[in-house]
């Protein structure tokens, strides 16, 4: 057991964090925040993001946004993001729990009549390069 | 191996793909190819062609007879209209992007003017000049977001309070111009009901509010509706239910909504592995069909029967009487009805059978059910005096079958005095009739049919009393409009 966590330290040793660059397009209106999670398998499916490796909140001033979560370990992740057009810091759905705010996911994947897998939505960071970029249209 | 083996081995593929280069990738598809030669022998199939125009428009009609001086409005349809798009034929009936038609008559004079619904489906195949969406029928592997994304709007149509819907059932109301037909976009009637499938069939209350349902078979639901006689939402329920059947239609009586749920029901898992809505439905005969009263105030289930199982895509219309509500609908022993529906677009059916006329009664004390058949002629499309919806009605007026092909009648049964009465159509194929009131408060029947010898629809307006002697009026289109479902009429 001791050998295996000296060769994972190592590996991570020698491994950059790598910065994750988001490209976020489609946003409309220009009003209310962009929430944007990134996820591991555990947190993914929560609602409650606060466990999630990273999560922040950013004001929307134009219809597309950049956004930048830096030092992120080697993994393998999906990233949600969502528009909250009124600011009640959650997604706004019907009474069926379809969105009536705009959302998105990484790889642009879309769900089929539902919310994508987190194999779909998932990208690896292995820790090889810098910079990894993300585009993301929000589907509305 | 020698030189001839050789040749007829390989050389056969060589020579077919230069000689007849399109067989080597784009053959035509397939179910266009059978409903051609179909319509070849079977010309009454021209009303399932479908159209690929956006528009079509007409002045002032030819007309034989004469049209009742008092009968002025318009009476506005749907259906199902662009049945090939792009090189690929449609697999159901029920699948076309839909075209809203306004027949306008006024001083004795009738036109047409038909547009098609500018839905979100519509426009996004148009710009990439393809088939990308799965339909009711037709499956196709494009991941969908949301229904809407797939609402082809093509059932019926709600006029409310100077507005006009067009209506689909498994999504939102798409609102149109009800003057130029234009789309004006998707109706939201409140941000926790937008995206909800509100249905094809509402009923309209005697207070002019409007009761609907919608089934949301994703989200194993079902949802009610009721709007007041402006449009505004006054109440709405979700109400729980595994494998959603395919609710059509429902009624209203003074308390109760009446909703039955047909042994028809949807299998998620099938839907989600590459099967189409229609095909991810199964009809289980030893499944009971589930009748729901629903309390109007409170929009609870108050009391559910049981009756055999069946389908029913229609109702006449229910009441309430002594210690029974009454219901009358045009039922179907089973859902085999959905197969006639996708082999006509291929030109293979020429019946639609097993629908007759029954009476369901009710009784609320003993809770025991009463069901009865009331013709042995195949049934359909029922319509009655809108101003009887709730309460006991009078008259019926409905599609027969009294011929070798699909819907060739129109009767009208007087429930008052057990009179009927029908009209057979020659070579025509008649669409919903609708039982409306004039200015002066005279009925007459009013539809539209199929003429296929003279390659035409046709309007036809008869005296509701002496429908025995067929249309006073018939106004004849120079165009085929493509069968459609369901209309609504606007006096004024
Ligand atoms: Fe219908």
């Amino acid at each position: 057991m001791k050998k295996i966590t000296l060769s994972l330290l190592l590996v991570s040793s020698l491994s950059y964090a790598t910065n994750i660059e988001i490209n976020i397009s489609n946003i409309k209106p220009i009003a209310g925040k962009l929430s944007i999670a990134l996820d591991t398998k555990d947190t993914y499916n929560k609602d409650d993001k606060s466990n999630s490796v990273f999560s922040a909140r950013k004001k929307i001033s134009t219809s597309k946004h950049k956004i930048i979560i830096s030092d992120v370990d080697a993994g393998t992740y999906a990233l949600s993001i969502f528009h909250d057009v009124d600011n009640d810091n959650k997604l706004s759905t019907n009474l069926l729990g379809m969105p009536n705010e705009g959302y998105g996911f990484s790889n642009n994947v879309v769900g089929n009549f539902g919310k994508p897998t987190f194999k779909e939505a998932s990208f690896i960071v292995n820790g090889e390069q810098e910079t990894i970029k993300l585009n993301v249209a929000l589907i509305r | 191996m020698n030189r001839r083996e050789f040749i007829r081995s390989t050389g056969g593929f060589a020579l077919s793909s230069l000689v007849f280069p399109h067989l080597s990738f784009a053959q035509q598809d397939e179910w266009i190819t059978a409903f051609n030669q179909n319509l070849k022998i079977k010309p009454w199939l021209i009303g399932w062609q479908g159209t690929n125009q956006e528009t079509l428009q007409t002045g002032a009609l030819e007309v034989k007879g004469k049209i009742p001086q008092y009968l002025n409005g318009y009476f506005y349809r749907n259906g199902p209209a662009q049945n090939e798009v792009y090189g690929k034929r449609y697999h159901h009936w029920f699948d076309g992007d839909g075209m809203v038609q306004k027949f306008h008559i006024a001083n004795g004079k009738i036109s047409h003017f038909g547009k098609m619904v500018d839905t979100h489906k519509y426009l996004t195949e148009k710009r990439q000049q393809k088939m990308l969406f799965q339909t009711f029928g037709t499956y196709l592997p494009r991941r969908i977001t949301n229904v809407d994304k797939i609402n082809v709007a093509n059932i019926s149509l709600l006029p409310l309070n100077k507005r006009l819907f067009a209506l689909w059932e498994g999504g939102s109301a798409y609102e149109i111009n009800p003057k130029t037909l234009a789309t004006i976009g998707i109706q939201s009637w409140s941000p926790q009901t937008k995206g909800l499938p509100f249905g094809a069939h509402y009923r309209q209350d005697q207070d002019g509010s409007i009761w609907n349902i919608g089934y949301a078979s994703l989200n194993n639901a079902i949802v009610l509706w009721h709007l007041d006689s402006r449009g505004k939402l006054k109440q709405s329920k979700v109400l729980p239910i595994k494998n959603v059947p395919m609710v059509h239609d429902f009624m209203i009586t003074k308390k109760y909504l009446v909703l039955l749920l047909p042994s028809f029901r949807f299998d998620k898992a099938k839907f989600m592995n590459k099967h189409s809505f229609l095909e991810a439905h199964y009809f289980d005969k030893d499944q009971a069909t589930i009748v729901w009263l629903i309390d109007k105030d409170t929009l609870n289930i108050q009391k559910t029967f049981e009756l055999p199982a069946q389908f029913v895509f229609h109702f006449v219309n229910a009441y309430e009487q002594d210690n029974e509500v009454v219901f009358e609908s045009m039922r179907y022993p089973n859902a085999d009805i959905f197969n006639a529906f996708t082999e006509v677009m291929r030109g293979r059916s020429n019946k639609f059978t097993e629908a007759y006329p029954y009476r369901v009664r009710l009784n609320l004390e003993k809770n025991t059910v009463i069901e009865e058949k009331l013709s042995n002629i195949y049934n359909e499309f029922p319509s009655i005096d809108i101003n009887e919806t709730g309460l006991v009605h009078t008259q019926v007026v409905s599609l027969q079958q009294r011929g070798e092909l699909f819907y060739n009648s129109v009767a009208i049964n007087n429930y008052q005095t057990g009179k009927e009465q029908y009209f057979s159509y020659t070579q025509q194929l008649a669409e919903e009739h609708l039982l409306i009131k004039d200015a002066r408060g005279n009925d007459w029947v009013v539809g539209t049919t199929l003429d296929y010898g003279e390659k035409c629809t046709k309007v036809n307006i008869f005296n509701a009393k002496k429908l025995n002697d067929g249309p006073v009026a018939v106004a004849k289109l120079p165009y085929v409009l493509p069968l459609g479902f369901h209309g609504k009429f606007i006096n004024g």
